[in-house]
């Protein structure tokens, strides 16, 4: 009995070792866009989602009342036809498309966008949005005028204020009869679908799999100049593959068109007998934004109150080096709190260069000594000895290989460094509590108009703000405050880049590493205008499928 | 018995709760809370990422958004009270809300269920149908090249960790490096609603291979050895030898008299089985892009959805305990001379 069991097993396997290679890849829906989501999305429900994943399928799913050109990064109608800015800045009136429905038929009314508005900024959060609040922390209301008119008055002067009611990112358009009032059973449907204007419909979920789409063909974009020829595509097929090195494997199968790569995946990962052939790596520069890397300094730990201590630390830091070893060369050198291709970014900055001598020499004058022959140089501070040694907190064990050969080279000046593994949730207590000398984290880029207010303004020391290092500059500060209130731009710029300037002279970080490429593969079968557009990629709209032969 | 099963049924209630109390405070005073994940999402963008949206108009969160979420998850009650509530539901076998997939803690773990029990299930009865008979003929054998030769294979896949064996499956198995047999990751094709039943069951088994194969492994080698000692043992009792010099045929003697003692220790496992259905491997889970517990606790724990982490623990508990229990039974079965009761 058992041998037959087991024969019967085996066969099954063996079987179907011999069928795979007769039915090959997989049979692939011509039409479709295969593109990789990377995780599956928490709940899918766009009022109470805070996971990357669902503002990925939200975005081509729900729209915002405009848009921002890919190219021009100038605002263009969305949801909203026409708008205009009015009472000195403090009220957008925007008019609304006639003719657009939501995905189930239902026609999309102004209405809609005031629920919109009302549901994340409900006093008593009903509909879970309190991640949302901040951004719409400077709005009163929002005022229905007509049949097609909006209005949003602001309470307080920003230049922002538009970004957040505008933008689908933050203000997603929900059908207020599908999100008002759901009852039990149906709220927890609303975690697994999603019903929309935009230009894909959403079609299914299916767990540990992958999530589909099938084009919209009603979607009222199709009509216009501006967006006739975008997402052409039938279906789009958004996979979960966390593993990077298996999403590599299977773009080259076929079974994604689309991953973005890592400059080291880029170099060493893609080389196969495929490449170049049916699957196409792409390495190119755009002017989206970029993040960076960082050391920050606690500037409540009397070592690090010292602005020189702070300059000479910079100065061990051998970036160039780090660069050329870890990164294949693709960065460029941070100068200071903003990537330094933006246009806020003060270019008479420069990058401070590794010089272990100079720091030496910043040490000595700020009267760090090496007073008992210990090799680590100490100075006396408020009646009390203190040696130059401290710990960094670091939650990514990818950055250790940094770290480490940063502790080599301030050893050579004297300098004792230990660098701690934490993890994220300790390490998040620690910033929080500001307990800890030094700490390695990293910034993304967030808006292409920078707003250092979160990072930098010495308000954001306290409250769990992300200035955790406790960095204070009142001239700073000013600058930031009035930067807040200036809606010219060019205006706006000139005091943001005395505010870059201000904060570098200040080192509270070293700033590491700004990325100068985006680099991803695709396969042979999908088309795309160009590498890049000026402010992105354009994966989510700009391909399109090359007609089979 | 029946007395001796109840009285270890009625046991295993206060030590669950006591296990639970221990569990529930550790969990609790671990460092993050889902109220802090959300927060972090709101200023980094979520667990481990290093990012953040500079465009927040606002410098920090206010202690308004602290209070209304705390007040979202319930946050706003004593630990005790918590655990309280947690207790009253779990008479109805309510574990709460996940906090990260806002749906019931039952609804998600069933949802990630179908992976585990199809592993589970598998490897099960795979290594108990190999094992066994592979251990008794090393031990009958033993000594001979088959073997040696064979404790050394085992051995070395023993000592390969699953998650680099399930890599070295993918790259030489599935993709260019050598031969492009199986196919990456998922349990089915996407195309998979639309075969027959029998292409379905084809469709499965081809995704299954390898994962089951990284999976597998390990437990292959330790059930085999362990049953080959065992059985080593029992052949050089007194017994056995007495039996086989009044001329009792080899295989009888081996295969009634002695396997029925060899199996003691093994039946130990069986009992384990019900973990079985729970069983899950964060490594091979990831790996293979397969979306069941392993994966469901680790990334629970990660992101401090104390529900999911409680519910699992107390299901996983829940079933070790049983397991544990059936283990001593099937010992009485197996084994006339040990009585409970």
């Amino acid at each position: 009995m058992k041998k037959g069991i087991f024969l019967l097993l085996l066969s099954t396997l063996l079987l179907s070792v011999v069928g795979c290679n007769k039915s090959g890849g997989a049979k692939k829906s011509n039409n479709t866009f295969y593109y990789n989501l990377s995780g599956t999305p928490t709940t899918l429900n766009p009022l109470s989602s805070t996971d990357a994943y669902s503002s990925n399928v939200q975005g081509y799913v729900l729209e915002g009342l405009l848009n921002k050109n890919i190219d021009t990064n100038e605002w263009e109608p969305g949801l909203a036809e026409s708008w205009s800015i009015e009472n000195d800045g403090y009220d957008f009136v925007f008019k609304i498309r006639e003719g657009v429905k939501w995905h189930d038929g239902k026609p999309f009314t102004v209405e809609d966008v005031k629920f919109s508005f009302d549901a994340v900024t409900h006093p008593e959060n009903k509909y879970k949005t309190a991640h949302m609040k901040s951004y719409f922390a400077n709005f009163k209301e929002a005022v229905i005028e007509g049949p097609r008119t909006i209005r949003f008055k602001a309470n307080k002067k920003y230049f922002g204020n538009l970004m957040s009611i505008a933008s689908g990112g933050y203000l997603a358009i929900v059908p207020k009869h599908i999100y008002e009032n759901p009852t039990e059973e149906e709220e927890k449907e609303l975690n697994k679908t999603l019903i929309g204007t935009g230009p894909y419909i959403f079609k299914e979920l299916r767990r540990g799999k992958g999530i589909s789409l099938v084009q919209n063909k009603d979607w009222w974009g199709y009509k216009t100049d501006n967006y006739k020829n975008d997402y052409s595509y039938g279906e789009i097929f958004m996979r979960f593959i966390n593993e990077s090195s298996v999403a590599i494997q299977r773009l080259e199968k076929g079974d994604l068109d689309f991953n973005s790569l890592s400059p080291e995946e880029y170099e060493q990962k893609t080389n196969g007998p495929r490449w170049g052939k049916e699957v196409l790596k792409v390495k190119t520069e755009n002017k989206s934004v970029k993040g960076y890397g960082f050391v920050g300094w606690n500037f409540k730990s009397p070592i690090f109150k010292s602005k020189e201590v702070r300059k000479a630390m910079n100065y061990l830091m051998n970036r160039e080096e780090m660069n050329k070893k870890f990164r294949f060369g693709y960065s460029v050198l941070a100068t200071g709190p903003l990537y330094v291709q933006s246009e806020y970014a003060n270019k008479d900055v420069k990058a401070i260069p590794f010089n272990v001598e100079e720091a030496i020499k910043i040490l000595k004058n700020d009267g760090w000594k090496d007073s008992d022959g210990d090799a680590v140089l100490d100075k006396t501070i408020d009646g009390k000895k203190t040696k130059l040694a401290f710990t960094i907190l670091n939650p990514s064990k990818t950055f250790s290989k940094y770290l480490t050969m940063y502790q080599q080279d301030a050893k050579k000046a004297g300098v004792a460094i230990e660098v701690k593994y934490i993890e994220w949730n300790s390490f998040i207590k620690a910033l929080d509590e500001r307990n800890f000398d030094a700490v390695t984290l990293a910034w993304s880029g967030g808006s292409l108009d920078w707003d250092p207010k979160q990072i930098w303004h010495s308000d954001s020391a306290a409250n769990n703000g992300s200035n955790f290092i406790s960095y204070s500059n009142k001239e700073v500060d000013k600058l930031i405050d009035q930067a807040q209130l200036t809606l010219d731009k060019e205006a706006r710029k000139t005091m943001l880049k005395k505010v870059y300037k201000l904060i570098a002279e200040d080192y509270p970080y070293i700033f590491l590493f700004n990325d100068r490429y985006t680099f991803y593969g695709h396969t042979e079968r999908m088309q795309k205008e160009k590498d890049t557009y000026i402010y992105g990629v354009g994966y989510g709209s700009k391909w399109s499928i090359k007609p089979a032969k | 018995m029946f007395n001796y099963i109840l009285r270890r049924l009625m046991i295993m209630i206060p030590t669950l709760i006591g296990v639970s109390i221990l569990m529930f405070v550790m969990v609790n005073l671990a460092p993050g809370s889902p109220i802090e994940q959300k927060l972090q999402q709101m200023r980094f963008g979520g667990v481990g990422q290093t990012t953040t949206d500079t465009s927040s108009n606002n410098g920090a969160v206010s202690q308004e958004v602290v209070e209304a979420l705390k007040k979202q998850y319930g946050f706003d009650k004593p630990l005790y009270v918590r655990y309280g509530i947690w207790l009253k539901n779990l008479a109805t076998l309510d574990f709460g809300e996940s906090f990260t997939y806002e749906e019931p803690v039952m609804d998600v773990v069933m949802s990630k269920l179908p992976v585990s029990i199809q592993f589970g299930l598998v490897s099960f009865i795979l290594s108990y149908l190999v094992c066994i008979p592979l251990g008794v003929l090393k031990a009958v054998k033993s000594g001979s090249r088959f073997d040696v030769v064979s404790s050394f294979v085992l051995s070395g896949l023993y000592s390969i960790p699953s998650f680099m064996l399930g890599i070295l499956l993918l790259v030489y198995f599935a993709g260019d490096t050598f031969v492009d047999w199986f196919p990456i990751g998922d349990l089915v094709s996407d195309y998979y609603d639309d075969l027959s039943i029998f292409g379905q069951i084809q469709d499965r088994v081809w995704h299954f291979v390898l994962p089951l194969i990284a999976y597998m492994v390990g437990q292959f080698t330790v059930l085999t050895l362990l049953m080959r000692n065992s059985m080593i043992d029992v052949i050089s009792q007194d017994y056995i030898r007495t039996a086989r010099a009044k001329g009792l045929a080899d295989r009888k003697v081996y295969y009634k008299h002695a396997l029925r003692n060899a199996l003691i220790p093994i039946v130990t496992g069986f009992g384990h089985f019900l973990s079985l259905f729970f069983a899950g491997s964060l490594l091979i889970e990831r790996i293979f892009n397969l979306d069941g517990i392993g994966l469901l606790g680790y990334q629970s724990l990660l992101e401090r959805d104390y529900n999911v982490i409680m519910g699992l623990f107390f299901i996983q508990t829940v079933l070790m305990f049983l397991g544990n229990l059936i283990s001593d039974v099937l010992y009485t079965v197996v084994d006339p001379r040990i009585d409970f009761s």
